[in-house]
């Protein structure tokens, strides 16, 4: 554990941040929150360690294994998600959701069979929640299956509180995927309920730049000011910016 | 003690959930909370072989059912089939229908064959080769015999009797190609076809007398007191008369331009005038390898 456990903040674990104290109790709710925060603005990096806090407090905290794994996915290493996820299913075995990410990690480092077999794993499970959907669906996807869209529409009708991330996971799914006019409603509905969503922003100007609107702009701007020193984005309104003579004429909206 | 995840009471003692098999965390169970991480050196080779795969689609060759008559497959799962079809890294585990196995040794075998064939003749040329010896040697080896060999030592053992025989076959295969094709270093620059002194050039193989070279020709020439042959330069044809005039040399009267006849250093300090005599040829290169005029027997090839 943390070398930092010892110290004596005077604070009991799970009291109730109050007006009073001033700063907030950092136990794993709030580094969870914290991470969430992060990852919602496309910082994966710092939300990833964030994760990682929240299970220094409570290492039973399963949020933060599916979001380190999850993280792991964002940044691109699938073998590290995969070792990571087989930790978490030790801790919860089973679990579809993990199972589910498993099958995300590997259909995107182009595992397609063993991708499905971990999604089918997931789907034959009790209570299967939107982001076993969302893992169905990229699965589906990757098959070149008509059956994606179905999964997508299941993963929105159960998503329930989660919508507007469930939202812009599809949203972003079906973005990579180039299914821009799909992806546009879900990533319009996602950027109106989460203004404060970098990551929103940005994919939707991701979207719209590959629908060849003039609106990808005025995304793109909304998540640098919301996080304005995002490497990602800054390239992506330059690269929209410096777009040619005959696409600035011919571009829509 | 509770469940994390069902809330089930155990046990006291117990390991794992009764319930749900959840691992049981207790205070003092060390539970790692950093994720492994990847190095960034990996990011492009994982890009790559990412890209292969989706190039593959997944799918083995197993996907395709009937694609081989099945008595081939067992044929070449045979000992010495096996080892006669690796003749051709890869082939035996194409038939055998498990070529996903092997797939990356062979691409790596071929990448050692190229490059040994680039860098020729140096130390790095002659490490790639053995390596591309090495890993025909081991493609061979999981091919037919990987289930007789259990330990270590016995892989080591065939991997060297193998390496061995693999050479043997390769050497034949030069001495087939040698007849054909041969390779010298050039030792001066030709700017026009952007050749460099040092480099070291493949010539196609005539029989001797057979062809008539033309002027800018570049010719192999065996010399049987050098290590290695040497690649001139065709300046004079027969009957011809060679000057080097200010750095240039002169045909006839008529000069030649420098960046596709180069004249070599040691000729440039003096004046230099001759005739060629019939069936013979004047050639260029910046060294004295021959002295006199070149007799068009001697030229190997061009």
């Amino acid at each position: 554990m943390s070398r930092f456990t010892q110290l004596e903040f005077g604070e009991e674990p799970g009291k109730k941040p109050s007006k009073d104290q001033g700063e907030a109790i950092r136990n794993e709710r709030y580094f969870y929150q914290e991470a969430v925060k992060y990852w919602l603005n496309g910082d994966f990096e710092p939300a990833l360690r964030n994760f990682s806090r929240t299970l220094e407090k409570n290492s039973s905290f399963y949020e933060g294994w599916l979001g380190q794994i999850l993280m792991l996915i964002e940044l691109e290493e699938y073998p590290e998600a995969l070792i990571w996820a087989d930790k978490a299913l030790a801790l919860y075995p089973e679990h579809p959701e993990i199972l589910a990410t498993k099958a995300i990690a590997c259909v995107r480092d182009a595992k397609i069979d063993k991708a499905l077999a971990y999604s089918d794993n997931a789907m034959s499970k009790e209570n299967i929640s939107s982001r076993v959907w969302l893992a169905r669906a990229e699965v589906m996807m990757e098959r070149r299956s008509r059956m994606a869209q179905d999964c997508i529409s299941n993963a929105i009708s159960i998503a329930g509180k989660a919508l507007p991330v469930v939202r812009l996971e599809a949203g972003k799914l079906l973005r990579r995927r180039k299914n821009y006019s799909s992806a546009l409603e879900l990533l319009s509905q996602a950027a109106k309920e989460l203004p404060q969503s970098a990551l929103a922003w940005y994919e939707l100007g991701c979207c719209q730049a590959g629908m060849r609107f003039r609106e990808a702009e005025v995304a793109f701007e909304q998540a640098l000011k919301i996080r304005p020193d995002w490497d990602l984005a800054q390239a992506s309104l330059k690269k929209y910016q410096k777009r040619g003579l005959f696409r600035r004429l011919f571009g829509r909206g | 003690m509770r469940c994390s995840r069902c809330g089930f009471e155990n046990m006291p003692g117990q390991k794992r959930c009764f319930k749900c098999n959840s691992v049981l965390l207790t205070e003092d169970t060390p539970v790692t909370i950093e994720p492994p991480r990847m190095a960034g050196w990996k990011k492009p080779f994982r890009v790559f072989f990412r890209q292969v795969r989706r190039l593959n689609k997944g799918q083995t060759l197993d996907s395709y059912p009937g694609r081989l008559p099945h008595w081939l497959k067992n044929f070449s799962r045979s000992v010495l089939p096996g080892l006669l079809l690796s003749v051709i890294p890869g082939l035996a585990h194409v038939v055998q229908k498990k070529f996903r196995q092997v797939w990356y040794y062979v691409l790596a075998w071929l990448v050692f064959l190229i490059l040994a064939i680039v860098f020729y003749g140096t130390v790095r040329g002659l490490v790639c080769y053995s390596l591309a010896i090495v890993l025909h040697a081991w493609i061979v080896i999981h091919a037919s015999l990987r289930q007789y060999i259990s330990d270590l030592q016995q892989r080591i053992i065939a991997i060297a009797l193998v390496s061995l025989c693999i050479y043997g076959l390769y050497w034949l295969v030069a001495l087939s190609i040698r007849d054909h094709v041969a390779g010298g270093y050039i030792n001066f620059p030709v700017p026009y076809q952007n050749i460099e002194s040092g480099d070291y050039l493949l010539v196609r193989l005539y029989p001797p007398g057979l062809r008539l070279y033309a002027r800018g020709d570049l010719v192999l020439i065996q010399q049987y007191y050098r290590d290695h042959d040497f690649i001139v330069q065709v300046i004079g044809l027969p009957g011809e008369t060679v000057e080097v005039i200010e750095g240039r040399y002169v045909i006839n009267g008529i000069p030649l331009k420098n960046d596709i006849y180069p004249v070599p250093p040691f000729l440039q300090s003096w004046p230099f005038s001759s005739i060629i005599q019939e069936n013979k040829y004047f050639i260029s290169a910046d060294f004295h390898l021959y002295r006199g005029m070149l007799p068009s027997k001697v030229d190997i090839g061009n």
